[in-house]
């Protein structure tokens, strides 16, 4: 296999951004099994030598893999044959795995590939029968739920319930959600812009504060369309080429939340009724806190020495011990803050 | 309402009544009628105009001479820290030769700086 010269390109672009990729090992290969999925110990060999090969050629520039993408979902493979259950990925998984890291140790290879649906434990616990425990780095899933919110449709006790049950199986790696998203078509299941807004960056702050998660791909960055009716032509942060890639409030959320909280560690999440508060804490002990209020609006009184505030889109508000939350997460940027109880 | 010559035949036809109507009227009255040319008809008037009828035009412009729009803020007010972080990233589809690749100066200059793709 070589690697196609626009691929080169945008990964030579983004080594000189000093962005890091995440890529994918997929899909079929027509040479094995039928074009379908690979299953005969043949399909499955040629597919970790183009594994090792894609990360020979890609040396430098990528470091993070995924192992396939939304297996048993059949992402990409409509129509194809083959078995793809838990347990044929994890046959798929193993040597690949195997075959990566002996070549270059120094890859984190995300096993799973995006696991997805109301079968998620059950298929990544099959994967795991096969696979067993070590063969990955990281385990992916995408548990989409738009247009509900994150608390409303419990993301934190779903994603707690899965990586509980892949643990109960031996497997010491984290989640990483490598697909989740609010898509702003205007036909059902769509959100307007500011609700995909305040969905991404309570999403993000709920998933920082779970210790089980190491980081989440929000899907995606540009529209892949222009269709207003279609979901897929709407899951971006940006709008679409045609419209000069203008940023939707939700690309805006996501920037303001990255430069408050980035490089700071996450030290919990408080709820207390509708108030979620996640705490963030800076190296020079100072701390941030995202603050919410996931159902109507709440008076909040915080203890410590508030220094600033800022609204989801990073506009500076007046300085209170005393802030009004909604639905809109506010940033609170002091010393020893804490949500006081019972407000 | 149209420039002139600018209407195909069906739509000279479904205006005829309302422009005989305004070639009727005083040279002025024409006169002060903009020119909203290329813009169509989106909606054909009927025979008759109610008071209350309201008549929407749709131009499109071409803003290509227009890099980006706008971009995110710098960072707000008493922010000095890093603008990255290592727990959020978006997903891409630069391996399908989807993407602009400008698009990836506005990825990081927004904060991202991991991105989920794929090489096809």
């Amino acid at each position: 296999m070589t690697v196609p010269p626009f691929c080169r390109n945008y990964l030579q672009r983004a080594a000189e951004l000093k962005l890091r990729p995440l890529l994918l090992f997929d899909y079929n290969n027509r040479f094995y099994d039928h074009g379908g999925f690979p299953n005969s110990p043949e399909a499955i060999a040629a597919f970790a030598r183009y594994s090792v090969e894609l990360v020979r050629q890609t040396r430098g520039q990528v470091s993070m893999f995924e192992v396939w993408n939304e297996w048993v979902g059949g992402c990409g493979m409509s129509g194809r044959p083959g078995a793809h259950d838990g347990e044929a990925y994890g046959r798929l998984l193993k040597p690949t795995y195997a075959a990566v890291k002996k070549a270059f140790p120094g890859v984190t290879v995300v096993g799973i590939g995006g696991e997805y649906g109301p079968k998620c434990a059950e298929n990544i616990l099959g994967a795991i029968r096969t696979a067993g425990p070590d063969a990955m780095d990281a385990w992916s899933i995408h548990p989409y739920r738009y247009p509900r919110s994150p608390e409303v449709s419990d993301l934190v006790g779903e994603v707690s319930g899965i990586a509980a049950k892949v643990a109960g199986a031996g497997a010491k790696t984290k989640a990483w959600i490598t697909e989740i998203g609010c898509p702003t078509h205007r036909t059902s299941g769509g959100s307007d812009g500011a609700a995909q807004a305040r969905h991404c960056v309570r999403t993000l702050a709920l998933l920082q504060s779970m210790r089980e998660v190491g980081k989440v791909f929000w899907y995606d960055f540009k529209d892949d369309g222009i269709s207003r009716d279609y979901n897929e032509h709407n899951f971006g942060l940006i709008h679409h080429q045609r419209f000069n890639c203008a940023p939707k409030p939700g690309m805006v959320a996501a920037s303001v939340f990255i430069r408050l909280t980035g490089g700071a560690e996450v030290k919990g999440m408080t709820q207390n009724g509708s108030i979620y508060a996640a705490d963030y804490r800076r190296p020079d002990q100072s701390n941030v806190v995202v603050a919410w209020s996931a159902k109507g609006t709440s008076k909040s009184a915080w203890t410590g020495e508030v220094v600033s505030v800022f609204d989801l889109m990073g506009n500076a508000l007046a300085v209170s011990r005393t802030i009004e939350l909604t639905e809109n997460p506010v940033y609170l940027a002091g010393r020893k803050l804490r949500l006081e109880e019972g407000r | 309402m149209l420039g002139a010559g600018q209407s195909d035949a069906a739509e000279a036809k479904a205006i005829a009544p309302l422009a005989a109507t305004l070639a009727a009227g005083p040279a002025a009255q024409r006169a002060r009628l903009p020119d909203l040319s290329p813009a169509k008809w989106i909606w054909y008037p009927s025979g008759r105009t109610l008071q209350n009828t309201f008549i929407l035009f749709r131009r499109e412009l071409n803003l290509s001479g227009i890099k980006w729009i706008c971009w995110p803020p710098t960072s707000p007010a008493g922010s000095s820290w890093p603008a990255r972080s290592d727990f959020v990233g978006v997903c891409s589809h630069y391996g399908q030769n989807a993407y602009p690749l400008e698009t990836m100066e506005l990825m990081r200059t927004s904060g991202v700086d991991q991105f989920r793709d794929e090489v096809l």
